[in-house]
């Protein structure tokens, strides 16, 4: 009797767990190209560089009751358009991010807060030129309104716009400023991700 | 030395030298009388911007209605003013869509590095004209041209 209550407990919080997961809900990134906007900031003798690309894949989950997620973000480094074709080709050489041998850039979480309202803290490995960091990234996650996203002319599904700024360091991740460009290129990048996701993927 | 020859080489030297003292002031020139301080902007799709201005809400930054603007303004020349956004939401801001379709404007410190640049080359190019001798074969063929 004793054994067969303790079961039925354990039976009702397994459950009860996965009903909880199964209030997460997925959404993904990459099927509204033409909004994403991922953006780098350069700083050099020459000019202010704004490089930006809008190719982006991956997914995020997130319960907004709860305050806990996931997210995954890749970038293909060759989609990274600085504006100058010749400057595209040294970005994806081997002296720079080497877009042959490491064709992208990851994020991928540990863990995922809710600090208040649409912020969020998220924790997780940033892997660049085959290198991975821990990154600490503090982003605005919108869910978009149905008659919002449909007058915008967004396809079915729910919708979320996520809003992620982080820098940087080029020599953390392998990336050496070639001697000659040393004193033109800042090692610091400001990175700006603002992309939509929806569920449908 | 051929006095006219030496009076030409420092002529030409003298002139090269000019040029070169005036590349600072056209610079100086061409900031203070071209130049304006803008925030680029890689832009969002009007439909986007659309969208961001129903999700905006007090507080948030008026520029990345528009787009992912750089972390500061920037002093750009020979700017076509149709090309600058003044927002609804703060006309005091100045965005300049770059990159995608949109030009990339010429940034004042591209004015100032490129000058930098020219004045040196022309400096050493000055000394080369005044100093470097030429061989006595190639100065005869010219004097005969």
């Amino acid at each position: 009797m004793k054994k067969s209550a303790v079961l039925m407990a354990v039976t009702l919080m397994v459950t009860g767990a996965i009903g909880a997961q199964a209030d997460d809900a997925t959404y993904h990134f990459g099927s509204a190209h033409q909004r994403t906007n991922v953006t780098f900031e350069s700083q050099t003798d020459f000019e202010t560089v704004l490089g930006s690309t809008n190719q982006i894949a991956g997914s995020i989950t997130g319960d907004t009751e709860r305050g806990v997620g996931s997210v995954s973000i890749e970038v293909p480094v060759p989609s990274l358009d600085t504006g100058i074709e010749m400057r595209n080709d040294h970005l994806r050489s081997p002296m720079w991010l080497d877009a042959e041998k490491y064709p992208t850039i990851q994020f991928k979480s540990v863990s995922a807060r809710k600090l208040s309202g649409t912020k969020w803290r998220i924790r997780g490995m940033f892997t660049m030129h085959g290198v991975s960091k821990e990154l600490s990234v503090d982003a605005d996650v919108r869910e978009i309104p149905a008659a919002a996203a449909k007058a915008a002319g967004l396809e079915d599904g729910a919708w979320v716009r996520v809003t992620a700024p982080f820098t940087v360091r080029l020599s953390e991740f392998g990336v050496k400023v070639p001697e000659m460009a040393a004193a033109k290129v800042n090692d610091t990048w400001t990175v700006k991700v603002v992309a939509f996701a929806n569920t449908r993927g | 030395m051929n006095p006219s020859r030496f009076s030409l080489r420092s002529r030409i030297a003298a002139l090269v030298v000019f040029a070169a003292v005036a590349i600072a002031p056209s610079a100086i020139l061409l900031d203070r009388l071209f130049g304006r301080d803008v925030l680029l902007i890689s832009p969002h799709d009007e439909a986007t911007v659309e969208l961001n201005r129903s999700l905006h809400a007090d507080g948030d930054p008026v520029a990345e209605i528009y787009g992912n603007p750089l972390s500061k303004p920037v002093r750009v020349v020979l700017l076509t003013e149709r090309n600058v956004i003044h927002p609804a939401e703060d006309s005091s801001l100045a965005l300049l869509p770059a990159g995608g379709d949109a030009p990339r404007p010429l940034q004042v410190q591209t004015v100032y590095f490129i000058a930098r640049y020219a004045i040196l080359a022309l400096l050493l190019l000055s000394l080369v004209i005044a100093f470097l001798p030429i061989p006595r074969a190639l100065s005869c063929s010219a004097g005969r041209a």
